[in-house]
């Protein structure tokens, strides 16, 4: 069975979605991250308060674009993950 | 007694040098993961940084002893004082260094084999410190018993090595090998060959700096 995702993880995971993508819409985040649509909408609009993620609006579709924040987060939390992982604990 | 009795005495004050280096390293990867442990609040983590931060603190206390008793040696004093008060500094420290490896390493035995209770992790602690301190031959049986933990916990690392396949995991077993060979080493010391305490500490340096290395190396290239 598959470990349950904490907060961080969830962030991490929208993170490298958004990352991938360059420009992605909700829908396709929520296809991505497996997360309920009212979950998904809370987190996004965290992470744009946080100045991690930027929101566009194109002819009526909302997109998703990663912010310097976000990317600086992305970054150096793998680099961290990647040191306590080699662990393997 | 090592430092005393089993060290080359052009080796003398070296291993305090060494003693230092081992605990920033240990600090600093103490730090590290005490960091991951802040942001994604996973106990893991927690117990790696605190592992860490033991051994760099019982590191700081033997390096300290160390110098204490230099100092204590070259002091104009009468040498049945001197003899004294060598003899109580070598106790506290050594003391605080065994206790604080042995709650490291036993964090890394609970974290390896995935020991969540705390009745049991403390039952260890509380046996295998006061086994070495209480025991007639308290250095040989603190060596032994890091070595035995060390041996539960390398494993880990192998089959977490194979698992992964990367440079990042095969250095956290290869130091953890030389931390272990280092323990060995001090073992042999019983056998009246002091050079096996000059092995001792530069393997258990080794082992170190290659847990510092694939630090830096995933800091700086991730």
């Amino acid at each position: 069975m598959a470990e349950r995702r904490n907060k961080v993880q969830i962030i991490t995971d929208i993170l490298e979605v958004v990352n991938s993508r360059g420009k992605i819409k909700t829908t396709h985040i929520l296809y991505k991250s497996n997360l309920s649509h009212q979950k998904l909408k809370q987190l996004l609009q965290e992470l744009t308060e946080r100045e991690m993620i930027t929101e566009e609006k194109e002819r009526g579709t909302r997109y998703y674009k990663i912010a310097e924040n976000g990317l600086k987060f992305l970054t150096e939390y793998k680099k961290l993950r990647k040191f306590t992982d080699s662990f393997g604990f | 007694m090592p430092v005393l009795v089993s060290s080359p005495d052009w080796f003398l004050g070296f291993d305090s040098i060494l003693e230092f280096i081992t605990t920033v390293i240990a600090f600093f990867i103490g730090y590290y993961s005490y960091k991951v442990f802040r942001i994604n609040n996973e106990r893991k983590y927690f117990y790696l940084g605190f592992s860490f931060f033991a051994i760099a603190l019982s590191f700081l206390s033997k390096a300290l002893t160390n110098i204490a008793i230099y100092l204590e040696l070259i002091r104009k004093v009468d040498i049945s004082v001197k003899l004294l008060d060598i003899n109580f500094m070598y106790k506290i420290g050594f003391i605080v260094h065994i206790a604080l490896i042995l709650i490291a390493y036993i964090t890394l035995v609970a974290l390896s084999l995935k020991i969540k209770d705390m009745r049991v992790i403390s039952l260890f602690v509380v046996t295998a410190v006061l086994a070495t301190i209480i025991g007639s031959s308290s250095l040989l049986l603190f060596q032994v018993i890091s070595l035995i933990f060390l041996l539960y916990v390398i494993p880990y690392f192998y089959r977490n090595y194979t698992n992964n396949k990367n440079a990042n995991s095969l250095i956290v077993l290869i130091s953890f090998l030389l931390i272990a060979l280092s323990h060995l080493f001090y073992i042999l010391l019983f056998t009246g060959a002091n050079v096996f305490y000059v092995y001792g500490s530069v393997a258990q340096l080794l082992g170190y700096i290659g847990l510092l290395t694939n630090l830096v190396w995933c800091l700086k290239y991730g």
